[in-house]
């Protein structure tokens, strides 16, 4: 397996509107974050909303440029590459959004938003048709949607054209953000297993970005639990679901319902507190305002990833 | 299409046909005065009756109708212009740039477009080719103002990065997505001004600001039958009418067109 993205210590700094010549306010969306993600191979990101998630993603696939730090894909630095330099990598390096509805212009059709890919990068009409039937019948939907606007078809299609989209160009990285947010089960299903299906064929690299924990628990090797820009734990997913360190991975792994109500998996785990602020965040360690197992070195000094045990899982806590 | 969209496209098609093919059967020349047959009404050889000069008011509205309806569709195209050029410059380029350029449109917009024509008439004198200036310089600024905002809002939108992240350059996104975002806003907006610039060349025409007398514009013809009101009541109420249609026939057309292009309203509509 070799490193398809890498991510290093990457931060990402908005300035806070309410921030005067004299006062400089900040807010941290993403906080010194790495990260690397190899072919065929799937991460997730899980955490509350807010906490960076979503702008992780759009950092890795070079949307959005980080404030510090750099994304390294095939031994190129795409943070720091001009715009028509990324532009040549951004068909291999691709987002499914959050959102389908908002990403999909409401005044072209079907067929036009399905072509668009391939109008870009100047693919010809045969090629590109040719193209299109294939990932239609990926995606399961029929040509009867062509000449309809994406405010005609249901959210579960939109989601399913957007990942046709996304898919379109063959890329060799996605990072799906909520990738079946709006689907029913059932399509939910069909859509995790296309995209495991391309992940072990063409050893497409991926990472889940979620609060869905089962998806992500299902979906994926590896998990990154994200708590106010920062990861607070990480490792194999199937070790972090079944042996949460961090506190707040248990709170949050303990808050997922199961079918029979009352046997939360950790039902000790309880979730208290509101999810953070960014603007002001707590000193030392992040979480520790939330945390039932704080002590005094917890609210001065902020914990570092450290490695914990011998498998390769890293928590960043005090009380380790 | 809907109800609304055939009724006003019948009504601009019909004043469509009086500006551009209406001087070519016009009976009579509108400046051809024939002080034997002054102030007539309603007769079989002047349909619509005579002025105080004896000119055939028929002929003379046709005319008064194209110069009145052509000076506000300059002034919309040439502001729209203009205002789709500074507007864009400033959301696309922004910073400094944009800051500067929404200052001069914020000193444009402070002017009061009765008083600045006014103005201008005085300085320059009244005639047709001055009023057109003066709504343009009091007009352009709203236009550039709204492209802008438009422009800034379009720019944001989810579907422009989805575009990014699929491969495509600015000049694309720009061309596929923002300005097709802002063509619709700016053309219902062009529209609607098309029937608030006609009233304002009426008005000033009217109060003798505009157009000058003897070119026939609906103003003016107001204006001049003022003084024979109830002897001839036909010499205002005929222009009158007119400017009523004229409006009235934008209004509806503008409406209706905003409806059309948005695909999320079409459906909507009985088609």
């Amino acid at each position: 397996m070799s490193c398809l993205i890498e991510a290093n210590q990457l931060s990402k700094v908005f300035k806070d509107k309410e921030s005067t010549v004299f006062k400089k306010k900040e807010i941290i969306a993403v906080d010194n974050v790495s990260l690397t993600i190899n072919r065929g191979e799937s991460v997730g990101i899980v955490g509350e909303s807010g906490c960076g998630k979503s702008m992780l993603g759009k950092m890795l696939v070079g949307l959005t440029l980080p404030t510090k730090g750099s994304v390294n894909y095939d031994g190129k630095i795409i943070s720091r590459l001009p715009f028509n330099e990324i532009k040549k990598l951004r068909s291999k390096l691709q987002p499914i959004f959050q959102d389908a509805d908002s990403t999909l212009n409401p005044k072209l059709t079907v067929k036009k938003l399905l072509e668009e890919p391939f109008v870009i990068n100047k693919i010809s009409k045969g090629d590109a048709n040719q193209r299109i039937d294939e990932l239609l019948s990926y995606v399961n939907l029929g040509k009867e949607l062509y000449g309809r606007y994406p405010h005609e078809i249901s959210g579960g299609q939109r989601q399913r054209l957007g990942l046709a989209r996304a898919l379109s160009l063959n890329p060799d990285f996605i990072v799906a953000d909520e990738p079946a947010a709006s689907l029913d089960s059932s399509v939910q299903a069909q859509i995790l297993q296309l995209l495991n299906r391309m992940k072990l064929n063409s050893g497409l690299g991926l990472v889940y970005v979620s609060h869905n924990l089962k998806i992500v628990s299902m979906m994926t090797e590896k998990v990154n639990v994200m708590y106010l820009g920062s990861f607070v734990e990480t490792g194999d997913t199937k070790d972090v679901f079944e042996n949460p360190m961090h506190p707040y991975t248990k709170m949050l792994i303990g808050s997922v319902l199961t079918i029979d109500g009352d046997k939360r998996k950790l039902g000790k785990a309880k979730v208290f507190g509101e999810p953070p602020d960014p603007k002001n965040r707590a000193s030392g360690c992040t979480f520790h305002p939330r945390c039932d197992c704080c002590s005094q070195i917890c609210k001065e000094e902020r914990p570092i990833l450290k490695k914990v045990g011998n498998k390769n899982r890293f928590v960043a806590c005090h009380n380790m | 299409m809907g109800k609304n969209l055939k009724v006003g496209a019948i009504m601009i098609s019909i004043l469509a046909v009086i500006v551009f093919i209406g001087p070519l059967i016009a009976p009579y020349d509108p400046y051809q005065v024939n002080m034997s047959v002054k102030l007539q009404g309603v007769s079989a050889s002047h349909i619509m009756g005579t002025d105080q000069l004896g000119r055939d008011l028929f002929s003379r509205l046709i005319y008064a109708t194209g110069t009145s309806v052509k000076i506000s569709l300059i002034v919309v195209i040439v502001s729209m212009i203009i205002g789709f050029v500074f507007g864009s410059i400033a959301a696309f380029i922004g910073g400094a740039v944009d800051e500067f350029l929404m200052r001069i449109i914020d000193v444009f917009m402070a002017f009061p477009t009765k008083i600045f024509t006014i103005a201008i008439a005085g300085i320059l004198g009244a005639s047709a080719i001055n009023i057109t200036i003066a709504l343009i310089i009091t007009s352009w600024a709203s236009y550039a103002r709204m492209v802008r905002g438009c422009v800034l809002t379009a720019k944001e939108l989810p579907f422009i990065d989805a575009s990014i992240a699929l491969g495509a350059n600015r000049g694309y996104t720009i061309i596929r997505h923002v300005l097709p975002s802002v063509f619709q806003p700016l053309s219902t907006f062009a529209f609607q001004r098309i029937a608030h610039t006609m009233m304002a060349i009426v008005g000033l025409s009217f109060i003798g600001l505009g157009v000058q007398p003897p070119t026939p514009e609906l103003g003016a013809m107001i204006n001049e039958s003022k003084n024979f009101m109830t002897t001839a009541p036909h010499l205002f109420i005929f222009p009158g009418l007119l400017i009523s249609y004229v409006v009235f026939s934008f209004n509806i057309l503008d409406d209706s067109l905003r409806d059309y292009w948005d695909p999320r309203i079409k459906s909507e509509l009985v088609l």
